[in-house]
């Protein structure tokens, strides 16, 4: 399987690189990214802009335990992005290369709960929400085939959001180093999207 | 030149973004507070069980209308159930004083108390039980008789040495934020500032 993978990636990548597909056309596809899994699409203003948005989504949900406690946790990320993006072509290290920026509109919320196994009294929770709007950033590199499928790279940053924690404290305090490794890892500033999509 | 002024300009664009989010966060204190009101009553713990000795143990506490006065009813039985009854334990401590919340080692959220010890006795309650603690000579005592209380304040019994009349007494109450139950420390393992470093898992409901 891994070897069927290897040929089947030699080919795409070494096949023949087209040019960028023509004004007027439109694309679409899936992406895999930090903030979700999503569906893209874009339209081919001229040979070196397009404009795009996608919608991306991810949830979880965990429970687990030590010391006689047990760890609920949900977290909800859903993100709508619109984009422009912007090809720096001919010149011949550069084609594929793009920046973009655009808005993105998040639902974006987590919940905690820490609860006594025996008594089931609650320990402790926490709340997160991020702020709805954002302006993202990026960078990547786009490959068109000849055959209508293309694949990207990006990676993209956020500017303007904010976000608050809400601790809870009803039997237990939470340490000042439990809440930094917390928010450490809460922080999502930046979003690798690697895409696979078709022209049409 | 002009693609070269582009690819810069994102550059920048992309290294001024990717700070994060700006974080705001707030901690908000629903911990139970400890109060005359809420403590004055009678508070029973479940039966233990030791399957171990074929044992039981039962535990009261009885705090008077006003909380400034503990009774501490531990009864011990002969079997796994708290049926039959072989000696009993009463600490009583007055001028009972509620000070602030605290946190044990554990992030535990508590609140202090202190009190002065008016008596700690001993109770058996067979005839049985007294010869037993008369041919030990239990606590250096050999006046044990059946359903007569005798002080053991200061006094060594068993290995637990335990505290002297008037002695100042610290402890700590947890409860939860429900208020349906209050947990006591753990006064075998105190800390340099008198007060227990843990609670014991013992629940007592009203």
């Amino acid at each position: 399987m891994n070897r069927f993978s290897f040929i089947l990636l030699s080919i795409l990548f070494f096949s023949p690189l087209s040019l960028f597909a023509q004004s007027g056309s439109s694309e679409a596809g899936l992406f895999y990214s930090t903030w979700g899994i999503g569906i893209q699409g874009s339209y081919n203003f001229t040979n070196e802009i397009i404009f795009g948005g996608d919608v991306a989504s991810q949830s979880t949900s965990s429970s687990g335990g030590s010391s006689g406690s047990t760890i609920e946790t949900e977290t909800t990320i859903q993100t709508v992005n619109g984009f422009a993006r912007y090809y720096l072509r001919d010149l011949e290290f550069t084609d594929g290369l793009f920046g973009q920026a655009g808005i993105a509109f998040r639902n974006w919320n987590g919940t905690g709960t820490i609860t006594e196994d025996d008594t089931k009294a609650k320990l402790a929770s926490i709340k997160m929400n991020w702020s709805p709007m954002i302006l993202v950033t990026g960078l990547g590199w786009h490959k068109v085939w000849d055959f209508g499928m293309s694949t990207s790279i990006s990676y993209n940053a956020s500017l303007g959001g904010s976000r608050t924690v809400e601790y809870t404290e009803n039997m237990l305090r939470f340490d000042d180093a439990l809440k930094s490794d917390l928010e450490e890892k809460t922080d999502f500033p930046t979003n690798l999207v690697i895409y696979i999509g078709y022209i049409f | 030149m002009m693609k070269y002024l582009l690819l810069f300009l994102t550059l920048i664009m992309f290294m001024s973004a990717g700070c994060g989010d700006t974080l705001t966060t707030t901690t908000i204190d629903e911990s139970a507070s400890a109060t005359t009101t809420f403590l004055a009553g009678t508070w029973t713990a479940k039966c233990v069980d030791n399957t171990t000795a074929s044992t039981s143990t039962k535990t009261v506490l009885v705090f008077s209308a006003a909380a400034d006065n503990l009774s501490s009813n531990n009864t011990n039985y002969s079997d796994l159930n708290c049926v039959t009854q072989t000696y009993v334990i009463t600490k009583t401590l007055n001028s009972l004083s509620l000070g602030s919340k605290s946190t044990t080692s554990q992030n535990q959220i508590m609140t202090k108390y202190t009190a002065v010890v008016s008596n700690i006795t001993l109770e058996p309650k067979t005839s049985n039980v007294a010869t037993s603690l008369n041919s030990s000579s239990f606590c250096g005592l050999t006046g044990w008789s059946s359903g007569a209380a005798t002080s053991i304040a200061g006094l060594t019994c068993d290995s637990i040495t335990y505290s002297t009349q008037n002695a100042v007494y610290s402890d700590l109450i947890q409860i939860n934020s429900e208020k349906t139950f209050i947990r006591l420390g753990n006064t075998t393992n105190r800390g340099s500032n008198g007060y227990p470093k843990t609670i014991y898992s013992l629940e007592y409901y009203k």
